[in-house]
């Protein structure tokens, strides 16, 4: 293992010093953390380097019940020539804050793909800023979550190219289903472009399952809960399946709950 | 007096002799002077004291683009040129008569217009409508004239709608307003033809603070439009005027806008609309001149039914930041409101679009669809969107969409393959990205729309 560790240019993950349960597996090409007990308050700033030419998945689980709030800084950098999958699953049941801050340098390519549920009283933070540092990099972000009972959700997302930049492309989709009569959501999905040459698209949508969605569920004979039960675990099955390969008991598991 | 300038352009200076202009800076006393000359009733004193007091208290936004270049003690805040305000052009003086003129007022009044009103610096020098419409009880004044003539009507609407506490520029703007236009449509009135103002700043370091009450009774439909203009000096000048819209039980009420400011001016504007029962507002606007724009119109929805549309275009060049949006509360059930914003920078122009769209427990089955596009030319532009989303109800739906890039090469590839040159293709794109806009402004505002993109891109 560790030989074929030194043979790749696997990624360095710097300061990963989090008191709690977790692991960190540098395996082939991926990095999986997993979070879900024990006491979790204001680490310090993690800071991720995904080295030039690496092509890596990480994979970041918060997961069931711990007795603090998860709060975490995290600064991600891209080197160039770099293609990075970031997939992140929010199924907790204590709130949570995540600022993320990547910094994306040349010809790289990134994915992040963020699903979350917020319940109970839960109040959900993700602050985002994808920094574009380099030229020809490609960035699709996505979000998508479901909230409960009087669960708050706010996402911020900024997409920022620098005015050095050359040809950058970037697209930023976030969804927020509001399940429940007191649950809401904030949102602000935001550009600073400062690149001509760049080209950007985002959008954002907050709403309820759509009747149509839940109408041709009840017409196959499912009631109207378990067809909202539905839509919402497809949420989520369709991120498992994208990591799939990993196979990762923790959250296939959690995911059957 | 100076000999009047024939004008070239609407950016040019007009040499004129005013009655009174107050020295620059803002005091108690330039405040109680203002209202003195217009010989208001104590109220009107007693709510522009207290709006002067909240200015003092209030700090200057800590968001958006930077205000300390804006010396606010090198403002003239109030000058005017006549105590008479005409009602035909032969009695408006001969020098700003010619200002009008050159803008195209005059022709447009007799073309197309139900009324026409115009201000010069903090006065307004004409105003009239249309005989068929007094008759059926629209009003149509300055609202200087209106504040004498229907006080009770303004007292019960003005500046409720925009709080002096909303931002340091609206208090400034209860302090020391002049001028406007005052707009009162009867219930069941459907005005055909718009309704015009034009406003024109002229002096150097000139503050321009006119206030536009604008109440559109049940089942009535109307359409104003505002026009504004003013002269480069190289110094900085200020507007911060106010638009407060009462849109009542199922009526329809259009405001379109186009701010063409000079270069060296600040346009820090305020404009609301409360919107009742299956009421429909609409915004449009389009942003050329100025230096620094701040302009965010508001729609909040308080009855069932209720909907809003923004439609609004920027242009941004060397030296302008066009910092521009649309806010919409919806506040009461199955309220609807819909949002377009274009932008095109060039040559260093930043032009960001600042919006936000909330959604309160009470707007059950609301939906607002955001919609911002923009266009990048040039090396130095800068393109920023700030759209904020919050919603408190499940049944609501909130949909946003943006875009920001260059011209889509292969257009142009594909209209050059068509005999058309590159400048050409390149116009025809930029007009067609902003058609969805331009073709809500009448005809003549849409034309100049399209001229001055293209007057852009040629300088």
């Amino acid at each position: 293992m560790m030989q074929k560790l030194k043979e790749q240019k696997k990624i360095n993950s710097e300061t990963c010093k989090i008191d709690c349960s977790s692991f960190v597996d540098l395996a082939d090409s991926y990095t999986i953390e997993i979070f879900n007990e024990t006491s979790l308050r204001n680490e310090p700033i993690k800071k991720v380097v995904i080295n030039d030419g690496t092509k890596h998945d990480y994979i970041f689980l918060l997961l069931g019940s711990y007795s603090y709030d998860f709060i975490q800084n995290r600064k991600i950098e891209i080197g160039d020539n770099a293609s990075v999958n970031f997939y992140y699953c929010f199924l907790a049941e204590k709130s949570f804050t995540l600022n993320l801050e990547y910094n994306i340098r040349s010809n790289s390519k990134v994915t992040h793909n963020i699903v979350y549920q917020t319940k109970g009283n839960q109040q959900s933070s993700v602050n985002e800023v994808f920094n574009y540092l380099g030229k020809n990099s490609e960035g699709q972000f996505i979000c998508e979550g479901v909230a409960l009972d009087e669960a708050r959700v706010n996402y911020n997302s900024t997409i920022v190219v620098d005015k050095k930049t050359l040809k950058n492309k970037a697209d930023l989709n976030m969804k927020l289903h509001l399940l429940s009569k007191s649950s809401s959501g904030a949102v602000l999905p935001a550009l600073a472009i400062k690149s001509a040459s760049a080209q950007i698209s985002h959008s954002a949508k907050i709403y309820n399952f759509t009747k149509e969605n839940v109408d041709y569920l009840m017409t196959r004979g499912l009631n109207m809960h378990s067809a909202n039960v539905l839509l919402k675990t497809g949420i989520f099955k369709v991120f498992i399946n994208k990591i799939k390969k990993y196979n990762l008991d923790v959250l296939n598991s959690f995911y059957a709950n | 007096m100076n000999n009047v300038k024939i004008k070239k352009n609407i950016h040019q200076i007009d040499e004129v002799e005013y009655s009174k202009k107050f020295k620059k800076g803002l005091s108690k006393a330039v405040v109680e002077s203002v209202s003195a000359d217009k010989k208001e009733p104590q109220w009107m004193l007693e709510h522009r004291l207290e709006c002067l007091q909240i200015f003092n208290e209030l700090e200057l936004p800590k968001w958006g683009p930077t205000l300390s270049d804006l010396n606010l003690n090198e403002i003239v805040y109030y000058a005017k040129t006549s105590d008479a305000k005409a009602r035909k052009w032969e009695d408006v003086p001969v020098e700003i008569k010619d200002t009008f003129d050159a803008l195209g007022i005059l022709q447009a009044e007799a073309k197309y217009l139900s009324g026409v009103g115009a201000q010069f610096e903090s006065t307004v020098v004409y105003h009239k409508l249309k005989k068929e419409l007094e008759d059926r009880g629209v009003i149509f004044l300055d609202l200087d004239s209106a504040l004498r003539s229907h006080e009770e009507i303004v007292k019960k609407y003005f500046m409720k709608c925009i709080s002096p506490r909303l931002h340091k520029f609206a208090a400034l703007h209860g302090a020391v307003w002049s001028g406007g236009t005052f707009l009162y449509v009867p219930k069941g009135v459907k005005i055909v033809d718009p309704l015009q103002a034009y406003f024109r700043m002229n002096s150097a370091n000139m503050g321009q603070f006119e206030h536009t009450l604008i109440v559109v009774e049940e089942g009535a439909e109307a359409h104003y439009i505002e026009g504004c203009s003013a002269p480069r000096w190289g110094v900085n000048s200020l507007h911060a005027g106010c638009v407060e819209v009462y849109v009542e039980k199922s009526a329809h009420f259009r405001y379109s806008s186009v701010e063409n400011w000079s270069r060296d001016a600040y346009n820090l504007n305020t404009k609301r609309a409360i919107i009742k029962k299956d009421a429909h507002m609409e915004w449009v606007g389009g942003n050329f001149g100025s230096q620094v724009t701040m302009l965010y119109p508001c729609s909040v929805l308080v009855e069932p039914g209720a909907s809003a549309d923004h439609l609004g275009v920027a242009f941004a060049g060397r030296g302008q930041n066009q910092d521009t949006g649309a806010k919409v509360i919806h506040a009461a059930p199955n309220t609807s409101s819909n949002v377009v914003s274009k932008s095109i920078t060039r040559n260093g122009g930043i032009s960001t679009y600042r919006g936000e769209v909330i959604i309160l427990p009470v707007a059950r089955n609301s939906i607002s669809n955001v919609k911002c596009d923009a266009i990048m030319l040039g090396d130095n532009s800068e393109s920023n969107t700030y759209p904020k989303i919050k919603i408190e109800n499940n049944t609501s739906s909130v949909t946003h969409e943006a875009t920001a890039g260059k011209l889509n090469e292969t257009d142009i590839f594909y209209l050059t393959s068509r005999g058309i040159n590159e400048s050409a293709a390149r116009s025809l794109i930029l007009n067609g990205f902003i058609n969805p806009i331009a073709k809500e402004l009448p005809l003549e505002y849409a034309v100049e729309m399209n001229r001055m993109v293209e007057l852009e891109l040629i300088a």
